[in-house]
């Protein structure tokens, strides 16, 4: 409670606060703009678990675009062909995925850098050649429909789930990260002798950092299939991996704001230019490459500039909140 | 049976190797993973199309001149978008190459469109018979250019003074620049290189997979792939892994399954890698406290 | 507290550790000194169960830890500090101190995600103790600074620090004070008599600073070459003829490096 206090008294978010709550009267229940909105939340979502991940832990993935599917497929599967209900079948799907994330998890605890960033490329390159195969299971390249949920099944309706979905999973994900949990993670990423030395069975907590990441992905997934109505294997590709690396390298490094802005700015971006063909990869790469160029600490560093800057003004100058000389 | 698929899968696996090479000549002198690699690439071949269908040039002409395009490709990218963020984390350094990845992929689709079209092979001919074996002339081309390149870029690295200059540039940028190495220089001939390595790669196998924005796009994952089963910081272990994938590959997709042939070649990568965390040829580098 | 037992370690051909035995009792300060190289720091990485030893026993209370992992060391009472800190530089003081204290708090994931109240509470508790060591090192204003934006001398307190959470039985001391000036180098000393006098921890010393070394130790190993040359209190170490020569070893030949 009081941290809700604490972001209450930040005034300036009360407008995007409101502005988020009123969008579908403001576009007027447009279905066109409110999927605009619901795919910058599961983006955001899966840009927050890529972040625990890379940001936070230092493991780098280019698979979580296999993970958005599983969680997509698993949620479907779910609903269609076993009847499970929507609000079971959403976090099933996140479960699944998260078993899956342990065991790509595993090669993970032995294997570094380019070494790890091939492993999971191998995984996001293979989700949807097996999907497309094995059509017992996912309908192969015909994919699966879904019935949107009774009570979600408006597109507002289903906006405000989006929205509080993705609140309470960012809630969820900051938590983590301020615990004993999200300590250990950070230091595997600064130190991994250290982090023996301290204590922290560092497979042990890699491979779980995988699963978690999986887990939250995979709801995105969930979210999104019972968004469109359907899946099918070409939804989730390696580009889709590519996109998510760039939005939390855009908005900002182990920065659950900056998760947040990078999937907005990467999301709204393409659906802008999707009326030339090829213009959109080109705005985005375009956009990606004057970031990093001009912000390389990506767009949450202009926040944490500005709360510097803040707290400079309150104590005088800003000499005196830091005794120390940067070395 | 299987000797022909496997010499076929030599061949692809030349080309794999090339794109790896240049991958790790990249890495292995500036740090950097090239993920733009294959659309550079893509972006040669185009060039090489056009001299050849739109000017009529003859096939090595058209060859050279796209390679002259490919390393000046190579300079201008690593002068004016990857030098200034030469001190800039890495992550950072990887995404600007996959922010160049994407907009070389949208201007090509801008200029050229997504409809393939074929690409005409360097030697046409009838297929020529070894043993059991049967192989095409362009094959023959592929496996000599791909050999000779490899052969001339391993000498350059080992053996010249610019190859010198890279190796130390790779170890410490800020002790090299001490000594009197030119860093930027250095960097600015790897970008180059590793360019007309890739533009090389992209005309070898054009005919194969016709020509497109796209086209690159599973060849750059599997030179990478290969690249990384080499260690990554290995050139002959970038060749030795591209030829391995090409093997691989070909035999999964002969004897198990043809569409599953990615997954496969990737779960074996994965389990070599299980059993040798730095690749084939890589070596530990474990930390002291 | 800590035995020795005839410990080898090679790697490769270099012998890094020869036939080392000593003896560590409860309650010493207990320093391990020799030329760089000499294997001192190789001698912690073993307890750690970093390196693993060829032949011979480590024993801790008794107890062998060979089959134990390096994760699992800090729970036997065993912290560290390292030579050039291995903080987690990118993390504020405390966090760093809360890392410390990973072995001893229990947080189940689902109270965590939630914040229950015990999350909060095990919380609590844990911040209650980092500004407690924060306290007594005097770094109470730095808590919420990062890391790396401290002067190394402070990063070591804070590396001390982090060895400090879990009230271990054994610390273990990496030069602590290489890069401190006399005057921090005895407000250290004092704060290692305080660590053993006030909460009963034994400390295993490596150390390159000589006036540290002679004032507060109970006991002194001399290693060179992996072996064990010299042992005895401070002041018979100072007299012994081959301690003598391998330190002026190192002055004539060492010096380079």
């Amino acid at each position: 409670m009081k941290r809700v206090k604490m972001l209450l008294q930040h005034k300036w978010l009360w407008l995007p606060a409101i502005l988020i709550l009123l969008y579908p009267v403001i576009v007027g229940g447009s279905n066109y703009y409110i999927i605009l909105i619901n795919m910058v939340g599961i983006n955001a979502i899966s840009a927050m678990a890529l972040n625990l991940l890379t940001g936070y832990g230092g493991q780098i993935s280019v698979g979580h675009s296999g993970f958005l599917a599983i969680g997509a497929y698993a949620a479907a599967i779910f609903s269609t062909k076993l009847g499970v209900a929507f609000w079971l079948a959403l976090p099933l799907g996140g479960v699944v995925t998260g078993v899956i994330g342990l065991l790509i998890g595993i090669p993970a605890v032995r294997l570094k850098g380019h070494f790890l960033a091939v492993a999971t490329l191998g995984f996001a390159v293979s989700i949807p050649l097996i999907a497309m195969k094995w059509d017992s299971l996912t309908g192969g390249f015909a994919g699966i429909s879904v019935k949107k949920p009774g009570l979600f099944a408006g597109s507002t309706p289903f906006y405000y789930l989006v929205v509080f979905v993705t609140a309470f999973l960012a809630w969820i994900i900051y938590n983590l990260i301020h615990s004993r949990l999200g300590r250990a993670f950070i230091a595997i990423r600064e130190s991994e002798i250290a982090a023996e030395v301290m204590g922290i069975n560092v497979p042990l907590y890699k491979a779980f950092m995988f699963a978690l990441s999986a887990f939250f992905t995979g709801l995105a997934g969930g979210l999104y299939v019972f968004m469109v109505g359907f899946i099918s294997p070409n939804d989730f590709t390696l580009t889709t991996s590519f996109l998510i690396l760039a939005m939390i390298v855009v908005g900002g490094l182990a920065s659950l704001p900056g998760s947040i802005l990078g999937a907005a700015l990467l999301t709204l971006l393409p659906y802008m230019t999707d009326r030339w063909i090829g213009v959109t990869n080109a705005v985005i790469g375009l956009a990606m490459g004057a970031i990093i160029l001009f912000l390389p600490h990506g767009l949450a560093s202009l926040w944490k500039r500005r709360r510097r800057q803040a707290q400079a003004a309150q104590t005088g100058e800003e000499g005196e909140v830091s005794p120390f000389v940067n070395i | 049976m299987l000797l022909q698929t496997i010499a076929s899968g030599l061949t692809i696996g030349c080309i794999y190797g090339l794109a790896a090479l240049g991958l790790v000549l990249i890495y292995k002198t500036t740090d950097v993973v090239n993920f733009a690699q294959g659309e550079m690439a893509m972006l040669t071949t185009f060039v090489s199309y056009i001299l050849l269908q739109r000017y009529g040039l003859p096939y090595y002409a058209a060859f050279l001149l796209a390679l002259l395009f490919a390393a000046v490709l190579g300079t201008v990218i690593q002068r004016f978008i990857m030098k200034p963020v030469q001190r800039a984390p890495l992550l950072n350094q990887l995404v600007l190459t996959l922010a160049l990845y994407m907009v070389i992929r949208g201007v090509a689709g801008i200029i050229w469109g997504y409809v393939p079209v074929g690409y005409p092979e360097a030697i046409s001919g009838e297929p020529l018979q070894l043993g059991q074996v049967y192989i095409k002339p362009n094959e023959i081309f592929v496996l000599c250019v791909s050999l000779l390149l490899m052969g001339v870029f391993y000498v350059l690295f080992q053996y010249t003074r610019t190859g010198l200059a890279m190796r130390a540039a790779a170890q410490d940028m800020q002790t090299s620049e001490l000594m009197g190495i030119k860093v930027t220089g250095i960097f600015t001939w790897t970008w180059a290189i590793g360019a007309v390595l890739g533009g090389v790669a992209g005309m070898l196998i054009a005919p194969i997979t016709f020509l497109d924005p796209n086209m690159m796009q599973e060849i750059a994952i599997l030179a990478f792939a290969a690249a990384v089963l080499g260690g990554f910081v290995s050139l002959p272990g970038a060749v030795a892994g591209g030829l391995c994938i090409g093997v691989l590959e070909n035999l999964i997709a002969t004897y198990v399954s043809a569409e599953l042939k990615a997954p496969f070649v990737f779960l074996l990568i994965v389990l070599i890698l299980y059993v040798r965390p730095n690749g084939l040829f890589g070596v530990s580098q474990a930390r002291k406290v | 507290m800590l035995t020795f037992e005839n410990v080898t370690l090679a790697f490769g051909g270099l012998t890094a550790i020869n036939q080392l035995s000593f003896t560590v009792r409860e309650g010493q300060i207990y320093s391990l000194i020799g030329p760089n190289g000499a294997g001192k720091t190789t001698t912690f990485n073993c307890i750690n169960r970093l390196y693993t030893p060829h032949f011979g026993h480590i024993r801790f209370q008794g107890e062998d830890i060979g089959g134990y992992k390096p994760y699992q060391i800090i729970s036997l009472g065993i912290a560290r500090s390292f030579q050039n800190v291995e903080l987690f530089s990118k993390m504020s003081v405390i966090d760093n101190l809360l890392t410390g204290l990973h072995p001893a708090i229990k947080q189940n994931p689902f109270a965590i995600a939630f914040r229950l109240p015990s999350f909060r509470k095990s919380e609590r508790a844990a911040r209650n103790r980092a500004e407690e060591v924060l306290e007594l090192l005097g770094l109470s204003q730095m808590a919420g600074e990062e890391v790396r934006n401290l002067p190394f001398g402070y990063q070591k307190m804070v590396d001390i620090g982090r060895a400090l959470m879990t009230k271990p039985k054994l610390l273990l001391l990496d030069e602590p004070v290489a890069g401190m000036n006399p005057t921090e180098t005895e407000h250290l000393g004092g704060l290692i008599r305080r660590l053993r006098e006030e909460m009963g921890i034994t400390v295993l010393l490596i150390e390159h600073d000589m006036s540290l070394v002679m004032n507060i130790s109970d006991y002194i190993t001399v290693m060179n070459f992996g072996r064990k040359i010299a042992e005895g209190l401070p002041h018979e170490v100072q007299q012994n003829q081959e301690v003598i020569e391998a330190y002026l070893g190192e002055v004539e030949t060492g010096a380079g490096h």
